[in-house]
């Protein structure tokens, strides 16, 4: 099925990003997840959830991520990450 | 940000690498066996990169290849194990892993090393070999012989754990009886250091059709004797006073760690040395355990030695130039003959 990349409300990439963060990492789910959290340093993504939250990424957003475009800037928090897929998408990185 | 990965100079920087290991694998004691692992390695001094973000001069990441003389399919190489790939946490975001893992493959592009090799001992730190796509080559697995039962009893009865105890041990004992008892052979504890023997008798069983670390007299005691972390001991099976195999093994607090299984006729004189060590530690340990390549022939032998398989353990995924001859025969999925002394950096 086709997605709505473009289209995508702004507002709506947090939150999507955010319900696959709970649903696939349980440490997410220990405390409120705020979009400022560090999800790195705090240890709730690790290198195994990059890839996984990458490969959703990609195929929910429809962009390629490089190995360039795996830096802790892009990942720190829910927010950076929303950041980092509206410049992706809008073709600006 | 940006991330820069540069190699390092080991005479001159070992405070930076030290500081870095130290914060981000804290576990090990760096400063006791950095001049041993890094430099005194018989193979070679290791080969190692710094990341750093570029708007800092703070290292945020480490990475090292130790280089390893090998028999790849009966040729005599050199390769590198990685080791000691450390990232801080708040760069865990992958890309400096993967740029860390891309210099690690530098001695083999530039033709230093036949083929580097990880070990990632789970699902997270595959996640940079996923990224590469780089597929494991075999995977390393976990085999244990119980010695006695008390800790199980202890554990889970309230009453009577005494006989019960006696009674599971006295099967346990039984049940390794079933594997028979190879003559024969003279086992005994090897004191002191390696000799020639063992170099000539690790070239005696070289074969065409695997890969595994060369164990020459220099190279054993180097890891075994020379190790500053922990004493090591050593069983020989001799056939008329000729060195037939080998064990090398490590006590803990309940186990015994066999760290190397090697020589020739091993299904027997691999077992032998097996049933010597089981019936030197019944009394005294809960198990044994030891690591092992899964498509290797030791593991048929622990297995004649009714030591079972329990779980993977880590997997080895090896980078050779495609077209080279190493590339080539790693290629034709060979046997792996590792062991978990292979496995350790």
């Amino acid at each position: 099925m086709a997605h709505e990349t473009a289209a995508t409300p702004a507002a709506v990439v947090p939150v999507e990003i955010r319900d696959f963060i709970l649903e696939r990492f349980p440490l997410a789910r220990k405390k409120t997840l705020s979009d400022t959290d560090l999800l790195l340093e705090n240890g709730i993504l690790d290198s195994l959830g990059i890839l996984d939250l990458v490969a959703f990424l990609e195929q929910r957003y429809c962009f390629a991520v490089s190995d360039e475009d795996l830096i802790p800037d892009h990942f720190k928090t829910i927010q950076q990450i929303s950041v980092f897929v509206h410049r992706k998408v809008n073709g600006s990185n | 940000m940006a991330i820069r990965v540069r190699p390092v100079r080991l005479a001159s920087e070992t405070d930076e690498v030290l500081k870095i290991l130290s914060a981000n694998l804290p576990a090990l004691p760096h400063a006791r066996r950095y001049e041993w692992l890094y430099r005194g390695n018989p193979d070679g001094c290791a080969s190692t990169w710094l990341a750093y973000d570029d708007g800092s001069d703070e290292a945020i990441g480490v990475a090292s290849v130790f280089p390893r003389a090998m028999w790849v399919g009966g040729e005599s190489k050199i390769g590198g194990q990685v080791g000691d790939f450390a990232i801080a946490p708040a760069y865990r975001s992958l890309g400096p892993a993967v740029l860390l893992q891309k210099a690690t493959f530098e001695p083999v592009d530039q033709e230093k090393m036949a083929l580097c090799y990880d070990c990632p001992p789970n699902a997270a730190a595959m996640a940079t070999f996923r990224r590469l796509r780089c597929e494991p080559n075999c995977s390393i697995e976990r085999y244990a012989l119980p010695l006695r039962v008390d800790r199980h009893v202890n554990s889970r009865v309230v009453v009577g754990r005494r006989p019960l105890a006696a009674a599971g041990n006295a099967g346990l004992r039984l049940y390794r009886a079933l594997a028979g008892q190879p003559g024969g052979l003279e086992v005994a504890e090897h004191q002191g250091r390696f000799g020639d023997e063992f170099t000539e008798l690790d070239r005696a069983i070289v074969t065409t059709d695997a890969v595994r670390l060369q164990r020459s007299a220099v190279r054993l005691n180097w890891r075994y004797r020379d190790d500053p972390l922990g004493k090591h001991r050593v069983l020989t099976a001799r056939r008329g006073g000729e060195l037939a195999a080998y064990l090398v093994f490590s006590e803990a607090d309940e186990a015994i760690r066999i760290e190397d299984l090697s020589g020739r006729e091993l299904a027997k004189a691999g077992v032998a040395l097996l049933q010597t060590l089981a019936r030197r530690y019944e009394k005294s340990h809960q198990v044994i355990e030891a690591y092992v390549a899964r498509n290797s022939p030791l593991s048929g032998v622990f297995h004649r030695a009714r030591f079972r398989r329990r779980a993977e353990a880590a997997s080895v995924v090896a980078y050779a130039k495609k077209d080279s001859s190493t590339g080539k025969f790693l290629g034709q999925q060979p046997a792996w003959g590792f062991t978990g002394a292979d496995v350790q950096a």
